[in-house]
């Protein structure tokens, strides 16, 4: 079992499930690799940690509540520690890659994290100021901040989307969506 | 010729004027519902029942089956336009149906879904009327072993579709089912991996992990960059919005594969189409000489998952109508339906009511025939929604992702939870880590885990079970020969790939005149 084994920067016919996004010099820099691998062990060791509270073994040896959590944190240790020296060896071997290879990547990162962001705070807001509010603030959040559109176009999707996903979603088909708890409910 | 018989005298109970109008009311409200995120055939059917209900009984079961297949096509609407999985059988259309859609053949890969679905329903009726009692037969023969068997059979698939990035594979898979055991074990009762949040005591929500790695990973990986050109080709050109016969050809071993396997697995309690679509995938990808094909818009990518998902729902009926088991949530939602029209579900359903019996057999036919004939000319239609702009289109996905996830169980904490596997999803196409085997870890790793430890306690802890059972065995065996002749098989296409990549042009030349 061995990775692709190419240089880092160098274009990679990667595993065709990963993403529909073009190629990233993540997927192939030795560093980001041997990161990816660490975060993966420790969430293992997390994982582990939780699981050894548990029974491995129940009545007769029959595997126990704990006996596949802790095979399968051990599991994900291992793999993350391989991942990283994988990761080490190509970077030994091939170099950290092309300069200046990493160079868009923190704005990418950031930009993502925007609009993630935005994302994560609509969400928390939504207990709070309900769904049809919450939802138009991270509309009006992504359209005009992140994309930076303006004019009629921007004020329609940002009023019309949320009003009409909650009228069809809770008077024609009876689904409940978040409620307000500072407004009571709707 | 009994069967046959009865089948066609269904068919002449079924098509009636009345019950047409009704099954084309339904695959539109089917369609229209299930569209919606999180609304997939068992929510719509549920909150369509009053309507179904009100209607004379083999009318409101024919009607049901229009909305099931309309939801079912809906849903594969989504994950191929706007990589939504509607719901959970169509997740696996997200991987090389929307890649698809990016490339301008939208339309053939919505068009190829209805295709594919409609070849295996009738397979799946088919079968159903002279293989029923037959497979019955091998279903009541499954016990925990032989679930055990099979998902081992697809794990081994599942560890099989990583090979060109094996280490990264292993860890998704890996992490997969261990997200798979949180929650509270239900043998014991014992917290597993919740950290004390009682939200975590029933687990992570399929939904969650599916829309939040496809759905929302896929806009944040499209939107790390100022958008200067569009995400989607559009199609140009009518011939464009459906599939070639290249397509259809293309696509004939995939949706014979799709038809028989669903089926099989249609036919088991808790089967289900979502591990009828995956394994099929895993099982075209690995059999197939061009794999990599595969994850970048392969039209057998579609066409294998949708028939076997189509096949499934008749194979579906097998538990439900010979032995009154509701195998799928879909089927649970028709069982009511039956019990709420006065009916028994079971063995004497087809002796003592052949008037509700078997037109509801044929309904399910009916009802896909009147998918193709009213949603096939609606693909151009749906296909323009890749025209509205991106900016404005993602803000949608995003909303249509909260309520999708919402509506299963109106807990906040899914919510918190798809945006938490939304990051996961972008940072996986960061890095290069398969989604696909966490997703199916994750669905396959329970039924496998509850397999194991209810065998192992049937035997007393003896691990022969596993092959002291014929079906088991028979399953483990072919699981291993199938396993092995793949990877010798990949192995040599991988050596004379490197092969081909390291010679000159002029050894290739002499090689081929050799032949």
């Amino acid at each position: 079992m061995t990775q692709t084994d190419s240089a880092p920067g160098e274009a990679v016919t990667d595993d065709a499930d990963a993403g529909g996004a073009e190629h990233s010099v993540l997927s192939t820099a030795p560093l980001a690799q041997a990161g990816l691998g660490l975060v993966a062990a420790a969430f293992g060791g997390v994982a582990l940690i939780d699981a050894t509270g548990l029974d491995l073994f129940g009545d007769k040896g029959v595997p126990g509540p704990g006996f596949f959590p802790v095979f399968l944190s051990v599991a994900v240790i291992l793999l993350g520690a391989l991942q990283v020296a994988v990761s080490v060896a190509r970077g030994v071997r091939w170099g950290s890659g092309p300069r200046g290879q990493m160079a868009g990547v923190r704005a990418e990162l950031l930009r993502t994290a925007y609009v993630w962001g935005g994302f994560l705070v609509s969400i928390a807001l939504m207990p709070l100021l309900g769904f049809v509010p919450a939802a138009m603030l991270l509309i009006a959040y992504l359209v005009v901040a992140v994309e930076r559109i303006k004019g009629i176009k921007a004020v329609l999707v940002i009023v019309a989307v949320p009003l009409l996903a909650y009228a069809l979603f809770v008077f024609v088909l009876g689904v409940d969506l978040p409620e307000s708890s500072l407004f009571g409910a709707s | 010729m009994g069967a046959v018989h009865n089948l066609l005298n269904g068919f002449a109970a079924a098509l009636t004027p009345m019950n047409l109008f009704w099954v084309a009311v339904g695959v539109v409200i089917g369609t229209l519902i299930g569209i919606l995120p999180g609304l997939g055939p068992p929510a719509t059917l549920a909150i369509l029942l009053p309507v179904t209900i009100s209607l004379p009984p083999a009318t409101g079961l024919i009607m049901m089956a229009g909305i099931y297949h309309g939801a079912k096509f809906a849903g594969a609407t989504t994950s191929i336009l706007l990589n939504i999985p509607g719901e959970t059988s169509s997740v696996v259309l997200c991987l090389d149906g929307h890649p698809l859609a990016r490339k301008g053949r939208a339309g053939p890969a919505m068009g190829m879904s209805a295709i594919a679905g409609f070849v295996a329903s009738t397979f799946g009726v088919v079968a159903l009327t002279f293989a029923a009692p037959f497979v019955a037969h091998l279903a009541l023969g499954f016990g925990p072993p032989e679930y055990a068997a099979l998902m081992f059979f697809g794990l081994l698939l599942v560890i099989l579709l990583a090979s060109s990035s094996p280490i990264k594979g292993f860890l998704s898979m890996c992490i997969g089912l261990l997200v798979s055991t949180i929650g509270i074990d239900i043998f014991t009762g014992q917290q597993r991996l919740t950290f004390g949040m009682p939200a975590l005591y029933d687990g992570i929500d399929f939904i969650s992990i599916s829309i939040g790695l496809f759905a929302v990973g896929e806009v944040l990986l499209n939107v790390e960059k100022k958008m200067d050109r569009p995400i989607f080709d559009m199609p140009k050109g009518i011939r464009n919005l459906l599939p070639s016969k290249a397509d259809l050809k293309q696509s004939r071993l995939a949706i014979a594969l799709g038809s028989v396997f669903g089926f099989f697995i249609g036919a088991l309690p808790g089967g289900g189409s979502t591990v009828a679509s995956f394994l099929t995938y895993a099982l075209l990808k690995k059999t197939s000489k061009t794999p990599e094909r595969f994850g970048k818009g392969a039209i057998d990518g579609v066409a294998g998952p949708e028939a076997a998902n189509n096949s499934e729902s008749s194979a579906a009926m097998i538990p439900l109508l010979s032995l009154g088991i509701p195998g799928t949530a879909s089927t649970a939602v028709m069982l009511a339906a039956l019990l709420l029209y006065g009916f028994q579900p079971g063995p004497l359903l087809f002796t003592d009511h052949p008037e509700i019996g078997w037109p509801v057999i044929a309904s399910l036919y009916i009802g896909n025939v009147m998918l193709l004939i009213l949603n096939l000319p609606m693909i151009p239609v749906w296909v323009r929604i890749l025209k509205i702009p991106y900016w404005a289109l993602y803000p949608v996905i995003l909303v249509l992702a909260v309520i999708g996830v919402y509506s299963v169980r109106s807990s906040m904490t899914d919510v918190y939870l798809m945006a938490g596997f939304g990051l996961l999803g972008y940072l996986f196409g960061k890095f290069g880590v398969p989604s696909a085997p966490l997703l199916m870890a994750f669905v396959l790793g329970p039924m496998a885990e509850n397999a194991v430890r209810q065998s192992l306690v049937l035997s007393d802890d003896n691990p022969m079970i596993f092959l002291e059972r014929p079906i088991s065995a028979t399953i483990f065996g072919a699981a291993v020969i199938v396993g092995g002749i793949l990877v010798v098989t990949g192995r040599r296409r991988k050596a004379t790939q490197a092969t081909i990549a390291v010679s000159p042009p002029t050894d290739l030349v002499e090689a081929k005149g050799e032949r």
